[in-house]
């Protein structure tokens, strides 16, 4: 311990509170392997069943018990039931060829749980189960090769709409972060691609202005530093590909991401001295 | 005069990597302007510490990421850049330059990297009792030192990772011995039963939060390698000892949330660290794959993301 720590007052709820979540991932990835392994022999319709009983069962102790590890039984509860409705799509095939539409399920069965039990583990549940259905829906919107950066565009716009109609303050950083990353990775996706390159680029940067600007209206340096980086990277793709156009030697590419990068590190340095010293200033 | 320059973790994890990506450029730039590769070495060495030293004496950088990623990166890339001869001692090598860097920057991270290195070392060189050994050993000498009071919280930090690291990466290096067979050895359990104990034990006694998170771990590494004495198959096993952990969490949790000295619940701390870590996993799998062409789930998954749902059934 540090000269002048206190050892007459040890806090270590957040110890136990790992330890439970470690306890309900145990569980969730035990019983993931159960279904993979044992349908055969247990019969997949028992198994269906008591995945569902046990979720239920969670569920169930997380609404009517008052206990300190409430939020790791419900996120053991959504984790089994994510767990369960694959299996049941997967082996009765019930939505067909809409398939996929189980994660949408999923998705709203979560939001649900999420909002009444105040869990921000299972809403990231829910987010990434939206996130997979607009991975995997195809619809006429979706059939370019860059589908996957409209689908990204799309999930990050609906995350917003969330995020904007949400009235729980502890779940809006959820959204922000999820939406940031999809969005960018989608802008990422369409500044990688030969035929969209220049626009990807441009959505790349104009993101990174809203982020940033986000960032540092709120004084949320992780914004800024997303914006940064996912800019740098957008810029680096476009300028790199330019100089290979131009000429066949790669030591001017090389020397333009040394060059890029060293200057990206002293611009997020300078925003972060002036952050620095704005906390200073309100502290 | 200017004060220290200290960032958050998320901030450091970023200039960190972004730093490596520089020295790697600039690496390449010599490389190709056909410079040799040993003398690559020696001139990434040397700007790389020159800067750090520069931004540390002149700039007061201290704990940005910028300064360890230039002392850890700058000696590595010479290390890489002398011919390999394939020997373990390499190992030894990468330690010392770990230690080196280490002791610089004071992260408490470089110096269990040196001590993983060197227990790596001892399993390469197929003596798993020593890589064992030293391993526990310097495990229940960080666990003795944590009992002291420290200056630095960068030694404190060193100690602490060095308690709960150390029996793992032994363990690790051990159990490796012998890759084709992996048979339950009763008296490993029993030095890892025993390890908790003291764990338990000290923790308790001198009220140290390390001992508490080490002693889990140390059971849990008991377990691992009790598989062949436990009469359940693994996943029976996960969901068994999974039950126990919530269970145990619940009961102390319950038990605490009263006191007011000694061990307490405490306030659940919120970092934006969190937010990240839950992102991350949803951007991971698959981004930017094609769309699965079969009908049903079986063999295909989400493309960024799967609410634990897409695994195949």
């Amino acid at each position: 311990m540090l000269v002048g720590e206190r050892r007459d007052i040890v806090p270590i709820g957040d110890e136990l509170r790992a330890l439970a979540w470690l306890g309900a991932m145990m569980i969730a990835t035990g019983t993931g392997i159960v279904i993979t392994k044992h349908f055969h022999e247990i019969g997949p319709l028992t198994i269906a069943a008591a995945v569902a009983v046990a979720a239920f069962a969670c569920y169930a102790f997380a609404l009517w018990k008052q206990s300190a590890i409430r939020d790791y039984i419900a996120l053991l509860g959504a984790l089994l039931i994510s767990a369960d409705v694959g299996f049941i799509e997967s082996q009765w095939h019930l939505l067909g060829a809409e398939w996929q539409r189980h994660f949408l399920l999923l998705a709203v069965v979560h939001a649900a749980a999420a909002y009444a039990f105040g869990n921000r583990a299972v809403l990231s549940l829910s987010i990434a189960a939206l996130a997979s259905w607009f991975g995997i829906e195809k619809r006429e919107l979706f059939s370019t090769d860059v589908d996957f950066a409209w689908r990204a565009f799309a999930c990050a716009a609906v995350l917003i709409g969330w995020r904007l109609a949400d009235r729980r303050v502890d779940f809006h950083a959820l959204f922000e972060h999820f939406a940031a990353n999809i969005a960018f990775w989608g802008a990422l996706v369409l500044t990688s691609d030969t035929s969209t390159r220049p626009i990807g680029l441009l959505v790349t940067l104009a993101l990174a202005a809203v982020v940033m600007a986000y960032g540092l209206r709120t004084r949320r340096e992780l914004f800024v530093m997303y914006a940064g980086i996912y800019a740098l990277i957008a810029i680096d793709i476009e300028v790199v590909i330019l100089i290979a156009d131009v000429s066949d030697e790669p030591i001017l590419a090389v020397f333009y991401v040394l060059l890029s990068t060293v200057a990206a590190i002293a611009a997020l340095f300078a925003i972060h001295v002036r952050f620095q010293k704005e906390r200073l200033a309100h502290a | 005069m200017h004060a220290w320059r200290r960032l958050s973790l998320v901030v450091q994890i970023v200039f960190f990597v972004l730093t490596l990506v520089a020295i790697a450029a600039f690496y390449g730039l010599c490389r190709l302007l056909t410079i040799p590769e040993v003398a690559t070495g020696v001139i990434v060495l040397a700007a790389s510490v020159a800067v750090a030293e520069l931004l540390i004496q002149g700039a007061r950088f201290w704990r940005t990421g910028v300064e360890s990623a230039l002392w850890l990166g700058g000696l590595y890339a010479f290390i890489f850049s002398l011919p390999s001869s394939g020997k373990p001692e390499a190992l030894l090598v990468l330690a010392a330059a770990a230690g080196l860097a280490g002791w610089r920057v004071r992260n408490a991270l470089f110096g269990i990297l040196a001590a993983v290195l060197v227990v790596a070392y001892l399993g390469e060189r197929q003596w798993p009792w020593a890589a064992l050994a030293v391993a526990i050993a310097l495990g229940l000498i960080a666990l003795a030192a944590l009992v002291a009071e420290w200056q630095r919280p960068s030694t404190e930090l060193l100690w602490q990772m060095l308690a709960i690291a150390m029996p793992i990466s032994g363990y690790v290096a051990y159990s490796v011995r012998d890759r084709a067979k992996f048979v339950s050895d009763a008296p490993i359990v029993a030095i890892f039963l025993a390890l908790a104990a003291v764990f338990v034990f000290v923790g308790v006694r001198f009220r140290l939060r390390t001992a508490l998170i080490g002693a889990p771990v140390l059971v849990a590494i008991a377990i691992v390698e009790a598989h062949d004495f436990i009469p359940l198959s693994p996943e029976a096993q996960l969901i068994a000892f999974g039950a126990v952990a919530m269970a145990t969490a619940a009961i102390l949790l319950r038990a605490l949330r009263a006191k007011t000295a000694g061990f307490v619940v405490g306030m659940a701390k919120k970092s934006e660290l969190q937010d990240v870590l839950s992102v991350a996993p949803v951007l991971a799998p698959g981004v930017g794959g094609a769309a699965p062409h079969t009908p049903h789930p079986v063999g295909s998954g989400g493309e960024f993301g799967g609410a634990g749902a897409s695994g195949n059934y």
